[in-house]
């Protein structure tokens, strides 16, 4: 009588039993290979879980800056765990409580995270610590502050120019002194920019190109800071007040659609799907496709890695004429420390060592420029970046940007880059075509020219009434929260 | 309703029919074939527009013979000698290093490496030692008559002469060639540290060299190794072996219950668990999520497996329609015996069923094996991913650029599913008619 | 007394751990997640009653409005596709040839595929340079090209010929072969060999099929614009103009690449038609046979009303799970382009886990819920008339 009872009290015991053994994994378990230098000290350690992203030598420059602090003291010890998509990650785990003790991000999760309550703040802790304001570039430093608390601190920086291929520019040498153009020299304002462009393009018989002049979608993820280099801006500095319509964002914009439309943007789309990312052989600029690109400070290391014979040069972005440059977006990677992680104290000590010490490692490892006014002097000594001093030089430019952080930050990428790309395909001649009836040749271009215009200006002001509606509904929300974010 | 061939139709008619379902059956099969074809493939065939139709499937290679031995080579550079402007393969004395080379380009000049390896050339402080070739022109200047070799930094290093380059003789283009491996396949080895500096190079008319196919199975190991497969498969199964076992026992517990058991509110129970199965999951997933968030149980594997063991609306309904079927008289009869219900349940009712709890167990083990959405949103440590999740991380990272590599690993988590359905191929269909008879 | 408590307490017994779900995991999320719809709740705090508001800004949120559209022209478009290509297969897979069950097992595979591996696998068909599906459509292109200029006179190898060729004409005799074959006009030496008759009908048949394909290869040329033309290699998932292009409200090619894919499955559907299909009893078939209904008459009257049931099913199961789809577009395309694949799912997944606001999220959870429950009560009404149970 008793056997199936027993059987199923017995199942449902081991279940229970499964169900409470199962827990989270361990941090220590001890591998002997990787970790045979730190067998002595193993357990007395703390230890950490650092997520952060990157991959390849980026990964490995990582790899050598967290196994620096390790050797150099004994209490705790720093896993660094390559994560893919690490904001969406540490979102996922700091709403399921289960968070890692230190976070890699970038700039534009910090108000996110940091109204979401997801992250510490640190400046009690940089004040113990004797990290100051002057340690930092200023602008590197904004990026992780939000209304008067530093929520992240900067890792590895970065600044974008101008990459121009230089085989292309001399194999075109003739066709551009005809043009009255310099091949020697690179383009000082947006519409010499596009003049280079011009004469650069080479074309199929069918009309589709093979080597576009100038890319504007490449790499694609600064799309909403084209507007800065006319002059425009995506925020008011001072109101907060969201200023997508400038008449220097729409002359931008505008001036991105005539890439699309010059060309046939069925053409354009062909060429331009099925390039590799940055870290491919078939990158567009690698390929040689683009002659052209903006890009930012990790990019010649990325070449050297798949083509190290191309001969290609970096100078400053131009800025439309009249514009004040030379100017560069402002961007970076930060690193953070979690509310509700396991070891705060820990994490804080790591934390302020890779900011006093670890970043002039990274950077230097990784080829880039650094958040640090003063580096030290080993910093420069051959450094793998043999383009370095155009980034740095940005990096301290008067006119150089950051998009100031805000509480529809996200929203506002989000928003900038599907205008982006609704403005990019929109198909002009079949959405206006009884505009067009009936027109050829200069004056079809011209009014083709001002509806991609209109188009632009109505995209961006929706995009700016769209996002401002957000940002006061978002400020008024954060009234009903008890207690503002502490 | 004799099955006799007179009722089969004519034979055009059956030919017409088999001919759309072998097209159509060409047509579905298409994608897995293109699938394991792109997995063999190297890294630059992926990324091909391949000429003719063997190029779709098969990657195209070269073979030549390079000092003295026969190697995979991949086709570097096209050189054109002329008469005025010779090259030189030569061998230095000394070392040097890569950055005291002149790397040149244009239609007339050409890139010159002493090593043909890209990893060496992105520490851009190679040294040339002298085993080394280096391929020398105007511009590295090679004195035949005094075996001296002029770096474009001024340096004068010693170097004999291997060979003078003129026009091929029979005509044909003159490659540079590289010798080629396997591995190089995997985008992570190029530009990290350590590895071998030389690789077999030489200058080669195209007559000498042979066009092939390359397959490269070494996709395989690159590619589960860098997904993390072993670990990934033993969490995936541990999760299916735990769904199972709780969808089956709990699902024949509840729907004995519902079928032969009589209590109160029985009919009213019954039917709110048919209409819960319209409940999208879109409701329930955010504050389920904060639960077990409050549980602790976020980043664990028990959200995923332990809502298995209290039952699932479809499998209840399934198995109590599957029994009631049964003939009753059998468990009256037991009952008479003396035997409690679960008694009944497990000596009668069981093996009774088998094909339906079959079915049960196959398609929990289906719907936990393809489960993406509960692993991304429960699990956050890597080596807790399951199969779906890794391979969605290894895309995340590269953005797509490894095809070859997302191919191989995509191929080898398919295979168990194919291969247990062939398996337990009527179990399947039973089950799949029964779930649309009983719908 | 106590014998029935103890049968009240034993059923109670065996269903307890579904009570515990349907109380724990299904009932109090379903309770908390209305009262989440009410309030402003970023997770990491605590959930503060703001009354209406999420519903009233989901009224206006353009890009819930966008969401909406996609699932919606997703599943007016999927699944009646699916649904039509499903029975037919399933027809063609009950039809007594030879090799049937090798033919099943063939279609039925897509499906056991994980929907990660099928999402990635499609992301590289569907890749405009080097994809497999450009490569196929680029090739049937050139061949379709080739054909129409064989009949049309196309291009600039043929000046002076006027824009139908002579040879075209020889196209003419195929539906006048196919009226005399199928018509009154056979002579009597026809009628007498049947096989001849049938062999006169293949041919005809055959010679109109390439009649069809000529005129609108050659329509194509002409007729449609430049967009579509280029089938040559059209961008799939990066491209979010609708297609045709006239039509506005018309699946954007990203959507329709998520469409082809989910044709791909149809194998799962078509098994269940086919055991339902196999239910259908043979004599109606017979009688309809004595009758003489022929093929059209017989799929319509008997097979369609006979399957209705599982029909009805699918289609509802479809409206739910359509409501649910995530993977695949999260994986492939993560909404875009310009938000023309954000379907439903993932704009609540979006906006509880990116934007954190899972009161936002639970509101559009729940318009969600009544939209599913009106468009299940819709499909049962309109089946009301339609569909036909045997003997229940």
């Amino acid at each position: 009588m008793r056997g199936v009872h027993v059987g199923l009290a017995g199942l449902i015991v081991a279940v229970f039993l499964i169900a409470w053994l199962e827990t989270k994994p361990a941090l220590e378990d001890f591998d002997p290979v990787r970790h045979a230098a730190f067998k002595d000290t193993w357990n007395q350690r703390v230890h950490l879980a650092y997520w952060e992203k990157w991959g390849s030598f980026e990964a490995d420059a990582c790899q050598k800056m967290v196994d620096t602090f390790n050797e150099v003291q004994n209490e705790i010890f720093v896993h660094y765990l390559r994560t893919s998509q690490v904001d969406r990650k540490a979102m996922l785990a700091a709403i399921g409580r289960d968070p890692p003790d230190v976070v890699g991000l970038w700039n534009s999760n910090v108000v996110p995270f940091a109204e979401g309550g997801a992250l510490m703040p640190l400046e009690g802790l940089m004040k113990e610590s004797g990290l100051t304001r002057d340690f930092y570039i200023e602008n590197y430093l904004k990026l992780g502050e939000f209304e008067g608390h530093v929520w992240a601190l900067p890792t590895a920086v970065m600044t974008m120019a101008l990459f121009y291929n230089k085989e292309h520019f001399r194999s075109k040498a003739a066709e551009l002194r005809a043009a009255g153009l310099d091949p020697d020299r690179v383009p000082q304002t947006i519409e010499e920019l596009d003049r280079y462009a011009d004469v650069l393009n080479e074309f199929e018989a069918d009309g589709t190109p093979r080597i576009m002049g100038f890319l504007p979608t490449e790499p694609g993820w600064f799309n909403h800071t084209w507007g800065y280099y006319f002059g425009g801006r995506l925020i008011d500095p001072e109101t907060g007040r969201i200023t997508t319509d400038e008449t220097a964002n729409v002359r931008a914009y505008a001036w991105i659609k005539r890439y699309a439309e010059t060309y046939g943007r069925e053409k354009l789309l062909r060429f331009k799907s099925g390039f590799g990312t940055f870290d491919s052989p078939f990158n567009a600029f690698i390929e040689g496709r683009v002659s052209m690109e903006v890009q930012g400070v990790w990019f010649p290391m990325f070449i050297r890695r798949h083509r190290p014979q191309m001969e290609f040069g970096v100078a400053p972005f131009p800025s439309a004429a009249g514009v004040p440059g030379p100017r560069s977006v402002m961007e970076q990677d930060v690193i953070g420390i979690p509310r509700h992680c396991k070891h705060p104290k820990e994490a804080w000590k790591f934390v302020c060592w890779v900011q006093k010490e670890g970043i002039a490692i990274l950077s230097r490892l990784q080829g880039k420029n650094t958040a640090i006014r003063n580096p030290p002097a080993w910093f420069h000594q051959g450094h793998p970046n043999l383009e370095l001093k155009v980034f740095e030089d940005l990096a301290l430019a008067p006119e150089s940007f950051i998009v100031p952080n805000t509480l529809v930050g996200q929203e506002y990428r989000d928003e900038m880059n599907r205008a982006f790309e609704h403005i990019w395909n929109w198909p002009v001649e079949l959405e206006k075509k009884s505009a067009l009836e009936g027109l050829t040749g200069a004056a079809r271009q011209a009014k083709i020219e001002a509806l991609c215009r209109e188009e632009v200006a109505r995209t961006l002001a929706e995009v700016r009434q769209e996002v401002q509606r957000q940002l006061d509904a978002k400020i008024a929300r954060r009234r009903l929260q008890p207690g503002s974010a502490d | 309703m004799a099955a006799s061939d007179e009722k089969r139709g004519p034979w055009y008619l059956r030919a017409c029919v088999h001919a759309i379902l072998a097209t159509g059956a060409l047509f579905f099969l298409m994608p897995l074939v293109w699938m394991m074809a792109t997995s063999l493939k190297p890294l630059s065939e992926t990324m091909k527009y391949p000429e003719s139709a063997s190029d779709v499937f098969f990657g195209v290679g070269h073979r030549a013979t390079v000092d003295g031995r026969r190697h995979e080579v991949i086709l570097e550079r096209e050189i054109k000698p002329a008469p005025d402007k010779p090259f030189y393969v030569v061998r230095p004395r000394e070392a040097f290093s890569a950055g005291e080379l002149w790397l040149t380009f244009g239609p007339e000049t050409w890139t010159k490496f002493a090593v043909f390896n890209l990893q060496e050339l992105g520490q851009m402080n190679a040294q040339v030692t002298p085993e080394m070739k280096v391929l020398a022109d105007e511009k590295n200047r090679f004195d035949p008559g005094a075996g001296v070799l002029t770096l474009h930094s001024g340096r004068k290093v010693p170097a004999e002469l291997v060979r003078r380059i003129d026009p091929s003789a029979d005509g044909s283009p003159l490659w540079v060639v590289r010798e080629w491996r396997p591995a190089d396949t995997d985008m992570r080895e190029v530009g990290s540290t350590d590895r071998e500096v030389t690789r077999a190079w030489d200058v080669l008319p195209a007559s000498r060299i042979t066009k092939t196919s390359r397959v490269i199975p070494e996709n395989y190991p690159i590619a589960l190794r860098r997904v993390g497969f072993l670990r990934s498969l033993i969490n995936t199964l541990f999760l299916c072996v735990m769904t199972v076992a709780g969808a089956v026992i709990s699902s024949v517990l509840v729907g004995y219950g519902f079928a032969f058991l009589e209590f109160k509110g029985r009919g009213l129970l019954f039917a709110i668990t048919v209409a819960t199965m319209m409940i999208p999951f879109a409701i329930t997933m955010i504050p389920v999520y904060l639960l077990y968030r409050d549980l602790g149980w976020v980043g664990t594997f028990k959200p995923l497996w332990v809502t298995s063991w209290f039952g699932s609306a479809f499998f209840i309904f399934l198995l109590r329609q599957f029994f009631l079927g049964l003939p009753k008289d059998l468990l009256d009869a037991a009952r008479i015996d003396g035997c409690t219900e679960l008694e009944i349940l497990w000596h009668v009712v069981v093996p009774l069923s088998r094909p339906a709890i079959a079915m049960v167990a196959l398609f929990t083990f289906l719907g936990t094996w393809k489960d993406f959405m509960g692993p991304l949103i429960y699990l956050n440590h890597p080596t807790q991913f399951t199969l779906s999740l890794s391979l969605q991380a290894f895309y995340a990272e590269h953005g797509g650029t490894p095809w070859h590599l997302l191919m191989a690993a995509s191929t080898v988590f398919s295979l168990p599913l194919i291969i247990l359905f062939f398996a337990t191929m009527k179990t399947f269909i039973r089950g799949i008619a029964m779930t649309g008879i009983k719908g | 007394m106590a014998a029935s408590l103890r049968r009240h307490l034993t059923g109670y017994g065996f269903i307890l751990p579904w009570l515990i779900a349907l109380v724990l995991f299904i009932g109090y999320p379903f309770i908390a997640g209305f009262y989440f719809s009410f309030c402003d709740f970023p997770p990491l705090k605590s959930p503060a009653f703001i009354g209406l508001d999420n519903y009233a800004e989901l009224l206006e949120d353009a890009k819930f409005q966008r969401s909406l559209g996609v699932t919606f022209i997703y599943a007016a478009v999927a699944i009646p596709l699916g649904v039509v290509l499903a029975i037919t297969l399933a027809m063609f897979l009950n039809a007594r040839i030879r090799g049937q069950s090798f033919y099943r097992v063939i279609y039925y595979i897509p499906h056991l595929i994980p929907t990660v591996v099928v999402a990635i696998l499609w992301l590289w068909i569907f890749n405009p340079k080097f994809g497999l599906l450009n490569i196929v459509l680029a090739g049937l292109m050139n061949l379709a090209d080739a054909w129409t200029g064989l009949f049309f006179g196309l291009g600039a190898e043929t000046p002076g010929q006027g824009f139908v060729r002579p040879e075209a004409l020889a196209l003419l005799a195929a539906p006048v072969l196919a009226a005399v074959s199928m018509g009154r006009l056979v002579p009597q030496w026809v009628r007498r060999r049947p096989e001849l008759k049938t062999f006169l009908a293949s041919v005809a048949v055959a010679g109109c099929v390439a009649a069809l394909v000529a005129i609108l290869n050659a329509a194509l040329h002409f007729g449609l614009p430049v967009d579509a033309k280029n089938l040559h290699s059209p961008g799939w998932l990066a491209d979010g103009n609708p297609l045709p292009s006239f039509a506005s409200f018309a699946p954007s090619w990203a959507l329709w690449a998520l469409i082809v894919m989910s044709m791909w499955g149809v194998g799962q559907m078509a098994v269940i038609y086919l055991a339902k299909l196999q239910d259908v009893p043979v004599e109606l078939y017979e009688a309809a046979d004595i009758d003489g209904a022929n093929w059209a008459q017989k799929t319509w009257q008997i097979t369609v009303p006979m399957i209705s049931p599982v029909i009805l099913f699918n289609v509802v199961m479809a409206i739910i799970g359509t409501f649910q789809i995530f993977a695949e577009p999260y994986i492939m395309t993560g909404g875009g382009p310009e938000d023309k694949t954000r379907f439903v799912a993932v704009f609540v997944y979006d906006q509880a886990f990116q934007y954190q606001r899972v009161g936002y999220a639970s509101a559009v959870a729940w318009v969600l819920f009544l939209m599913i429950v009106a468009l299940t009560v819709l499909a049962f009404r309109v089946s009301q008339k339609r569909v036909y149970y045997a003997g229940r």
